[in-house]
């Protein structure tokens, strides 16, 4: 087996298939039932596309992204922390991530998780109330968003206009059929664009199809 | 930075969150559960016992016959004896080993059916404790399944009376968006006062019914006070007007 870097702290597992891993910050304990690698002396744990849009963009073909050691990264939809808990590796130690979830049940398997990766900054809130958090979150180097409500466009503008520095990245992932269930997806993304034009410049657009269905994930920056 | 401050911050909140609406929620989940687990098992011992002595497994179709006759003895002789009918029986003959094994099943059944007694009991008393008003409106099951449907006494106090009314029926109301017509009740088709009209009053009553439900959510939620006698009685008169109704045409 042998490691192919593609950023700082994630890579392609090359064996009889490729696996996504990223290089644990944390131990060798398993978050969500992945599986753990020891190479050399260091622990990798594997990255489901299935369970991760992150991690299903990277299977489509995404080979780059600015997100290193030492980033503030603020999460809105953290849920039970699956892809959280990658990104808190990403950053390491000396990172940060705020992870906002408003659903009580997930919000709970979350603070569990910050008890131990210590660069989780759990808070229980409403993404669409960014105020209520403004105080405790400082300005980030990244935005993530999955929220698969109706109004996450608007949602994302509002968080990235607080807390996003311009000039960095800002991922979203946006759930066509919670925006629209009649409408072509395609044409639903269109429009998605069109509102984020204003304020982003789009980098990329990736259709996670086979690995999340009806998701695209926009690689956007700040202007 | 320490993580330690958000994570106390996050706990306090989630606790603040819960309340016995979740609790309500759960045991609902955990009856309707164990409801589907007995109707399996009674399903898969009904077909097994029909292989042994078919005559007997035709009359015990019902799950809570099944269990009274069958619990203490499960062999031919008993159960011919409590039927009254014939020992002689085209069944397979099964040995002693496997004509225990299915006492043991058959006991293992009747608890969880006990238990399921005892959850839906438990969930009347938080009922009749918590929310008395929609308790004298409702009935406790009803009562119970209406706020597991709306999520939270609060969503139903937001609710207008008319989506209360077809709480339950979501799958009839997404049909009606294509062609057919909206459907007239949901969960509250099971009120006792539903079976006192003819069919075409059914959804004259439901609004009634919904109507006070929403009063009596409100009570509940916002007063915190005991009002059933009056709502009661408001709401008979309200009921009287729609039987009425049925005499005039």
């Amino acid at each position: 087996m042998e490691l192919k870097r593609i950023i700082d702290r994630v890579y392609w597992l090359l064996d009889r298939r490729r696996t996504l891993v990223t290089l644990s910050a944390y131990g060798g304990d398993s978050v969500y039932g992945e599986k753990i690698f020891n190479l050399n002396g260091k622990i990798y744990r594997e990255w489901i596309p299935y369970r991760s849009k992150f991690a299903a963009a990277f299977y489509k073909g995404l080979n780059g992204i600015d997100i290193k050691d030492g980033y503030k990264v603020l999460y809105l939809g953290a849920s039970s922390g699956t892809t959280v808990s990658h990104v808190s590796d990403i950053i390491g130690i000396n990172g940060q991530v705020y992870a906002v979830e408003i659903a009580e049940e997930m919000a709970v398997n979350l603070i569990l998780l910050a008890e131990w990766r210590k660069n989780i900054f759990p808070i229980v809130g409403d993404a669409r109330k960014p105020e209520d958090y403004s105080g405790s979150v400082p300005k980030c180097d990244l935005l993530y968003q999955d929220v698969a409500q109706r109004d996450q466009t608007d949602i994302f503008i509002k968080n990235a206009d607080l807390f996003l520095k311009s000039g960095k990245i800002g991922v979203f992932a946006v759930k066509t059929r919670s925006i629209d269930v009649s409408s072509d997806p395609r044409e639903v993304i269109r429009n998605e664009v069109k509102k984020l034009r204003a304020k982003f410049d789009v980098i990329r657009e990736i259709n996670l199809y086979p690995y999340q269905k009806d998701h695209s994930l926009l690689i956007l920056r700040k202007k | 930075m320490d993580n330690r401050e958000f994570i106390e911050k996050a706990r306090k909140k989630i606790k603040e969150g819960l309340s016995v609406d979740d609790l309500i929620r759960k045991l609902i989940a955990f009856s309707d559960s164990l409801e589907k687990g007995e109707n399996t098992i009674f399903e898969q011992l009904n077909d097994l016992y029909f292989l042994y002595y078919p005559e007997a497994a035709d009359k015990l179709k019902e799950r809570d016959k099944f269990i009274s006759v069958l619990r203490e003895s499960c062999d031919r002789k008993s159960t011919s004896q409590k039927l009254g009918i014939s020992l002689e029986s085209m069944g397979f003959d099964l040995d002693d080993e496997e004509i225990q094994l299915l006492s043991l099943s058959v006991n293992e059944l009747s608890n969880l059916s006990d238990l399921r007694k005892v959850v839906n009991d438990r969930l009347n008393d938080i009922i009749k404790k918590n929310y008395p008003n929609l308790n004298a409106v409702l009935g406790s099951d009803i009562a119970a399944r209406i706020i597991y449907l709306a999520g939270s006494s609060h969503s139903l106090l937001l609710m207008p009376s008319s989506k209360i009314q077809v709480l339950g029926a979501e799958k009839a109301m997404f049909a009606a968006r294509k062609k057919k017509a909206t459907p007239k009740y949901g969960v509250i088709y099971n009120h006792e006062l539903m079976l006192s009209v003819p069919d075409k009053l059914k959804g004259k009553m439901a609004k009634v019914i919904a109507a006070y439900t929403s009063l009596a959510i409100k009570t509940d939620v916002l007063s915190k006070e005991d009002k059933s006698s009056v709502i009661m009685e408001k709401m008979l008169k309200d009921i009287n007007k729609v039987r009425k109704w049925n005499l005039k045409e």
